[in-house]
Formats: C-alpha cells, sequence, structure tokens
C-alpha cells in the first residue's frame, strides 16, 4: 500500500488524563454506555425519568454522543433505554444529526489547504 | 386540553428559561412551551462566552450584571454551570481596531469594569503559544469568562419546576388569543390551550413569527454561523481569544471539560435559518486558529455544526411590553443572548411584574428608533 503523502502535524498539546471528575472506580457495578465521556445507565435513565425524552436532550444534559465517537457507541444504547423508560420505539426517536469531520481529524491538516495553493 | 398559569414563556432557550426562572422566583406560575427539546436553537449552538466588553452603555452595565450572576449561578441553582473567569483578550492588528478598543475601554472604565489595553508582550503573557505577528495589542477583561450553555438553561428549566412551574416539550404555538386589546391564551398545533396574564416571546429567530401571531413586528433575522469543537486537552491557556480581523475568528478552550470551541463571522453575511455546515468553515475555521496560536496544529476536532444569530436591525436586544397589553418580548440577541440571559432574564422579570426593572431597559424597548450599532458585535 502507498504510503500518504500527507504530513500529520505532531501535537504539542497533550491529552488529558480524564474528562470526568467522578471515576468509573467508584461508580460500583456500573454500566457505561457511553465510553467517551464516560455516562452511565443509571445516568441516562435518571435524565430521561426527569422529562427529558429525546436523545437530544439527553446528550445536552449528559454528553452522551459529543466525544470522540460523536456517538456511534451510544447513541443506539441510549435510544433502548428512552425506549424501555417511555414506550417511545427506538425507531421512531430522532438521530442527533451527523456533522463532519466524521473521524477526528487535526487542525494543522484542516487548515492546511492555503499552505499548498 | 386546557391549562393556564400566570405567565407563559415561548421557547426554551436560555432566554426563555432564565427569564421563565426569575418569573417564577417572583412568585409566578410559569410554564414554559418548547417545540422541539430545549436549547433546540442557537443557545445550544452558541460557544458559552460570556463578557462586558461592549460600547453600548446600557448593554455594559447589562452584561456587568450577569457576571455578577454567573458568579452565584451555580449555587442558586444547584448545579455546576462550569462557570470560569478566564477573561477574554480582543486583539487589535491596526491602528484603527486599536483606537476602537480604546474607545470601548472608556465607556466600560465608567462603570468600573476591569478592563485594560495591553501590549503584544502582555497578550504572549495572558495567551501563552499566541503568535504575535503583527500584533498591536489588546483589549483585556479578566473577569469576563465562559460557563456552560446546556448547563445553564436546563438549571433554569429545573429550578422552575422546583418553583411550582413546568416545561411543555413538543408544544408548537401557533396562535396567541387576545380579547380587546388584552392577551388571554395560546393554542398549540396540537390544539391545546395555555391561558395566562404574561406571555414572553423568548422565540429567539422565530421570535418575528411568533410576534406575528399577535399582530406585532418583531425585527429579527437569522444569520448563520458556524462553529467547531475539538477534543479535550490540557489547559492551553484561560481567555477567549477575538480576532476582529476579516478572516479572523473566536475560540476559547473550556474549563470544564478541556474542548476548545469557536466560530467565525463569514463575509459576507448568510441569512436565512439555515443550519448546514460548510467545507469552507472546517478548512478555514482551523487555519485561522493554528495561524494565531501555532501549537494547537495536532489538536483534533471532533464536530463541525452551524447555528443562527438573531439580528436586530442595531445589534441589540429587543425587550419589554408590546402594543398587545400582555404579551411581551425578550429577543434580537444578536449573538450574545447566553450571556445575556441571568441579567436580562432578571430585568425582564421585573419589568413584566412591575412594569420597570432596576437597571430601565428603555433603549432595549421595542418601540425605540434602530439608530446606534453595537461596535463590539
Amino acid at each position: 500500500m502507498k504510503k500518504s503523502k500527507v504530513q500529520r502535524p505532531k501535537s504539542k498539546v497533550r491529552r488529558p488524563v480524564r474528562n470526568r471528575t467522578s471515576p468509573i472506580a467508584n461508580r460500583q457495578f456500573a454500566v457505561v454506555v457511553c465510553r467517551c465521556e464516560e455516562v452511565t445507565e443509571a445516568e441516562v435513565r435518571g435524565v430521561v425519568r426527569t422529562g427529558y425524552h429525546s436523545l437530544e436532550a439527553v446528550k445536552r444534559v449528559l454528553r452522551t454522543g459529543m466525544g470522540h465517537c460523536q456517538g456511534r457507541g451510544c447513541l443506539r444504547l441510549i435510544a433502548r433505554i428512552i425506549q424501555e423508560e417511555t414506550g417511545i420505539p427506538a425507531s421512531e426517536q430522532k438521530m442527533p444529526r451527523p456533522r463532519p469531520p466524521l473521524k477526528p481529524l487535526p487542525l494543522g491538516l484542516l487548515g492546511s489547504h492555503k499552505d499548498e495553493a | 386540553m386546557k391549562r393556564s398559569a400566570d405567565a407563559v414563556v415561548i421557547g426554551a432557550g436560555v432566554i426563555g428559561a432564565a427569564t421563565g426562572y426569575y418569573l417564577a422566583r417572583s412568585g409566578l406560575k410559569v410554564l414554559v412551551l418548547e417545540r422541539d427539546f430545549p436549547c433546540a436553537g442557537s443557545t445550544g449552538r452558541c460557544i458559552g462566552g460570556i463578557r462586558a466588553q461592549f460600547s453600548h452603555d446600557l448593554t455594559i452595565r447589562v452584561m456587568m450584571e450577569s457576571v455578577r450572576l454567573f458568579r452565584g449561578l451555580g449555587d442558586e441553582l444547584g448545579e455546576d454551570v462550569e462557570w470560569y473567569q478566564g477573561g477574554y483578550l480582543f486583539l487589535a492588528f491596526d491602528e484603527k481596531r486599536k483606537q476602537a478598543f480604546l474607545d470601548a475601554i472608556a465607556i466600560q472604565k465608567k462603570y468600573g469594569l476591569d478592563v485594560r489595553f495591553v501590549s503584544p508582550d502582555e497578550c504572549e503573557k495572558i495567551a501563552p503559544g499566541l503568535d504575535p505577528t503583527g500584533l498591536v495589542g489588546g483589549a483585556y477583561c479578566p473577569t469576563d469568562g465562559q460557563a456552560n450553555p446546556f448547563k445553564v438553561t436546563y438549571g433554569y428549566l429545573e429550578g422552575i419546576k422546583r418553583l411550582g412551574g413546568g416545561l411543555v416539550v413538543g408544544c408548537e404555538v401557533n396562535q396567541v388569543n387576545r380579547q380587546g386589546d388584552k392577551l388571554i391564551s395560546v393554542t398549540d398545533a396540537k390544539g391545546d390551550e395555555y391561558a395566562c396574564d404574561m406571555l414572553l416571546n423568548a422565540a429567539g429567530c422565530w421570535a418575528d413569527e411568533v410576534g406575528e401571531m399577535a399582530g406585532v413586528k418583531v425585527p429579527v433575522k437569522a444569520d448563520r454561523h458556524e462553529s467547531l469543537v475539538t477534543e479535550a486537552v490540557e489547559r492551553v491557556f484561560d481567555p477567549m481569544l477575538v480576532d476582529y480581523r476579516s478572516d479572523g475568528c473566536y475560540f476559547v478552550q473550556h474549563s470544564g471539560t478541556g474542548h476548545f470551541i469557536g466560530c467565525y463571522t463569514p463575509v459576507p453575511l448568510v441569512p436565512g435559518h439555515n443550519v448546514d455546515a460548510t467545507d469552507e468553515f472546517i478548512t478555514e475555521m482551523p487555519r485561522r486558529m493554528v495561524r494565531l496560536v501555532p501549537k494547537l496544529a495536532g489538536v483534533k476536532v471532533l464536530r463541525q455544526w452551524a447555528g443562527s444569530y438573531e439580528m436586530s436591525p442595531d445589534g441589540n436586544p429587543i425587550c419589554g411590553g408590546t402594543p398587545l397589553r400582555g404579551f411581551h418580548v425578550s429577543s434580537g440577541m444578536s449573538g450574545h443572548g447566553f450571556m445575556f440571559a441571568p441579567a436580562l432574564g432578571k430585568l425582564m422579570a421585573e419589568q413584566m411584574v412591575e412594569g420597570r426593572a432596576s437597571i430601565p431597559l428603555d433603549e432595549f424597548f421595542l418601540s425605540r428608533s434602530f439608530g446606534k450599532a453595537e461596535a463590539m458585535k
């Protein structure tokens, strides 16, 4: 396979250790539904029970789907939880809109178009 | 079905939620009616900056009050709203811009705002990693800050519920009912009626359509602005950087999560309710960010999106009563709704309940003549 000629900019900025302040280790038997933002099933059920019955609303309260995978891992699971809690079929729930770049890409790479010209 | 409340608010964005909360706190039964879900409009698409650096006297005073309220909002709502006082640094790359900032600082100082013009060296100290090439200096206010728009809005809505009010989602108001010159109720698309003494139009960039239902012209127009968010990284710097050049941009690192989030104002403007994302933005915005702070080159972008500014003709809010008794409006925030919300929510609640706000809002009234434009849009 041909090697990509695009030079990936090296980060001089370090990644953080954790997003969340409450480590999963302290939440015994917790089932994680959103790995990127470390959100548990119980947290999702809690928010749905306060009256937020859509993926969009749950996302805004708990950040589910706002992390690296942009909801690939969690949205279907959460739709099922909403279905269980409210009876709204998962297939009828509106999915948050997919947005570019779909896969995380470095600022330096995305912004290099003008330099090449 | 028929329900009733003392005050009905149309729109569960941050303006509707905040104003509803302060109305509920003054003892009224409040119902917030939302067509979609809370934060579905401009609030949920904003980048969360809060500042008092403006050029309009009343805006400066209201924003200073907002900063004061944001400081105590976590305790008030019992919810960490991720308020962080990282400041705002407006960058000047030419003498003309520097003079505009100095003029604005002179007005801001009148009200006791902690703001000053700083040298390029100081800019670098305030924002480590900033490339000072071409920089003449910057306007810096350390008391400006940031918070999480979702947490603030949902926090206010939960507060309304605690105070005996409610939120109705999936409720699209399509009719405002009156008796003579007095408002009596609203009806939604499902035929449900909500009787009320007071009605607040907090429909953001749809405030013109809600106004029309009551025969009131609210001159707001939607304008598309695009944004992006990066992955979380360790703290790089505190302030929101604002570059007003024609190919400038604004961005900030969020304290709560570590993401960089930013946007720019397109030239020319893109009018209309259009929230599509463009290829131009996802390439231009990173170029502009990396030009200002080269060490961000390796930080990855997670998502781009777009949202609307609800522009008023002069870039200042449209607040207060209307010719229809009981019908009030709070819209036309022109890109500053989130930062306006706590103070303007509180002041509008006073305006609606007592007929006069503790900081008089006359210059924001719908009945004003739309002349002098905000210089620090």
